[in-house]
C-alpha cells in the first residue's frame, strides 16, 4: 500500500494533468473563435496569438487550482480582451494595428482571382462595417464582435452572462444602427 | 425611420427579441411556430428580419475572411501544451515588472496617510467579500505559505492593476492583501461595502 508521502504526488499531477487535458479540451474548441473575435476587435495575428495563448494558460492555472469555473467561456474571453487591451497600453509593444492598417493587411491578402471592382467594393463595405461597430455602444458593440467571431447567440449571451431575450434586443439595437450607416 | 423613433407595438417587440435565436435555429418550437405566424401577418417584422439577416451575413462574412487571410500558426496547441507541463514556465509571471509595481504601490499605499476614510461595514468580512486574484498575476503555489495584510488601499490603486471599482479613485478602502514568499501581492480583498471585482 501506497504511504502519504508517495500517494499525495500522485495526486497532485492527477489534478494537473486533468487541468491540462480540460484547458486543452477548451482550447480546440474555442481557440477559433477567440482568434477570430480578437482580429475582429483590431489585434495584428501575432497579438491575437499570443492572447491566445495566454488566454488559456492562464485558464489552465485557474483550473489546475480551483477544478472549475463558472462562465467559462467569458472568462477566457474576457482574459484574452484584458490582455490585448494591456498589450494596447504598453509602450513597449506596439504590435497591435489600428482598424485600417487591419484593412489595409487584408486588401493586400485578398484573393488574386477577384476583379479589382469587386474587391474595392467589398473592401470599401467591410471598412464602412467595421467603422459602424466602432460607434455602437459597448454592449452593441461587444455582441456584434462575438457574432462575427462565429458564436452562435446563446453563446453570445452566455459569454456576456445575459439572457438570450437581451442578446436579442442589443442585436436588434445594434442591426438598426449599422443598416443606418451602412444604407 | 429609426428604432428609437417609433414604438413597436408589443407583439413586434416580441418578434424583435427572438430573431437571435431564430437565426440559429435555436427558438423553441412553440416560439418559432409562433414568430413564423407574426412574420407572415406583419410586414414590418419581415423587413426587420431581412436586415437582420443582411447584417449577420456581414458579420459572418467579415469574421471568415480576416480568420481565413490570418491563419493560425501551426503547432500553437502543442507550444501551449508543453507551456503546461514546464513547471517552472507555470510558476514564471508574465509580468515582473508589473507585479513588482504592484508591491510597491500596496507598499506606498500603506504608508500613505489616510485621506477620506470609506466606510467600513464590519471589522472583519462585510457580505462575504473573497480574495480576488490581481488579474494577470499566476496565483501562488498552493503548497506555497501565503501572508495576509491588512492596509489601506486607494481605491485608484486597485483601478491601476486592473480591478472594476465603483468608487471615488481617490477613496481609501481598507483591504486584505495576500502576499506569497516571495513578497508578492497576488489577490486582494476588500473590506468596506464598495462594489468591486
Amino acid at each position: 500500500m501506497a504511504d502519504g508521502a508517495t500517494a499525495n504526488p500522485a495526486k497532485v499531477a492527477t489534478t494537473a494533468d486533468l487541468a491540462r487535458d480540460e484547458a486543452l479540451r477548451w482550447f480546440d474548441e474555442l481557440r477559433d473563435p477567440l482568434r477570430r473575435y480578437l482580429l475582429c476587435a483590431g489585434a495584428s495575428p501575432a497579438d491575437a496569438d499570443e492572447a491566445v495563448q495566454e488566454s488559456f494558460l492562464r485558464l489552465y492555472r485557474q483550473l489546475e487550482k480551483s477544478g472549475d469555473l463558472s462562465n467559462l467561456r467569458g472568462w477566457v474571453f474576457q482574459v484574452a480582451r484584458n490582455y490585448l487591451r494591456d498589450e494596447r497600453k504598453s509602450a513597449r509593444r506596439q504590435r497591435s494595428v489600428p482598424l485600417d492598417d487591419a484593412m489595409e493587411r487584408e486588401g493586400r491578402l485578398a484573393d488574386p482571382r477577384e476583379s479589382p471592382e469587386h474587391r474595392m467594393l467589398g473592401e470599401e463595405r467591410t471598412r464602412r462595417l467595421r467603422a459602424a461597430i466602432e460607434k455602437l455602444p459597448a454592449d452593441q458593440r461587444e455582441c456584434m464582435l462575438l457574432r462575427a467571431s462565429g458564436l452562435r447567440y446563446r453563446e453570445i449571451a452566455a459569454v456576456l452572462e445575459i439572457n438570450i431575450s437581451s442578446v436579442g434586443v442589443l442585436v436588434r439595437r445594434a442591426t438598426v444602427r449599422l443598416s443606418e450607416e451602412l444604407a | 425611420m429609426s428604432e428609437a423613433s417609433r414604438m413597436p407595438d408589443p407583439e413586434c417587440a416580441r418578434a424583435h427579441g427572438l430573431l437571435a435565436e431564430f437565426a440559429d435555429d435555436d427558438l423553441p418550437a412553440s416560439q418559432a411556430a409562433w414568430l413564423c405566424g407574426h412574420l407572415e401577418a406583419c410586414a414590418q417584422c419581415r423587413a426587420a428580419l431581412a436586415e437582420f439577416a443582411e447584417i449577420d451575413r456581414e458579420l459572418n462574412g467579415w469574421g471568415r475572411q480576416l480568420s481565413l487571410r490570418n491563419p493560425p500558426p501551426g503547432g500553437a496547441r502543442e507550444q501551449l501544451a508543453a507551456k503546461m507541463a514546464s513547471p517552472a514556465a507555470r510558476r514564471t509571471p508574465m509580468r515582473w515588472i508589473p507585479a513588482a509595481a504592484i508591491a510597491a504601490a500596496l507598499l506606498v499605499v500603506v504608508t500613505m496617510p489616510n485621506r477620506k476614510p470609506a466606510v467600513v461595514t464590519s471589522a472583519a468580512n462585510p457580505s462575504g467579500s473573497r480574495f480576488i486574484e490581481i488579474p494577470y498575476l499566476p496565483p501562488p503555489d498552493p503548497h506555497e505559505n501565503s501572508t495576509i495584510v491588512r492596509m489601506n488601499i486607494r481605491v485608484a490603486t486597485l483601478i491601476s492593476v486592473g480591478y472594476r471599482v465603483t468608487a471615488d479613485p481617490d477613496t481609501v478602502v481598507p483591504a486584505d492583501v495576500l502576499v506569497g514568499e516571495d513578497g508578492r501581492a497576488y489577490a486582494v480583498r476588500v473590506l468596506s461595502g464598495i462594489e468591486w471585482g
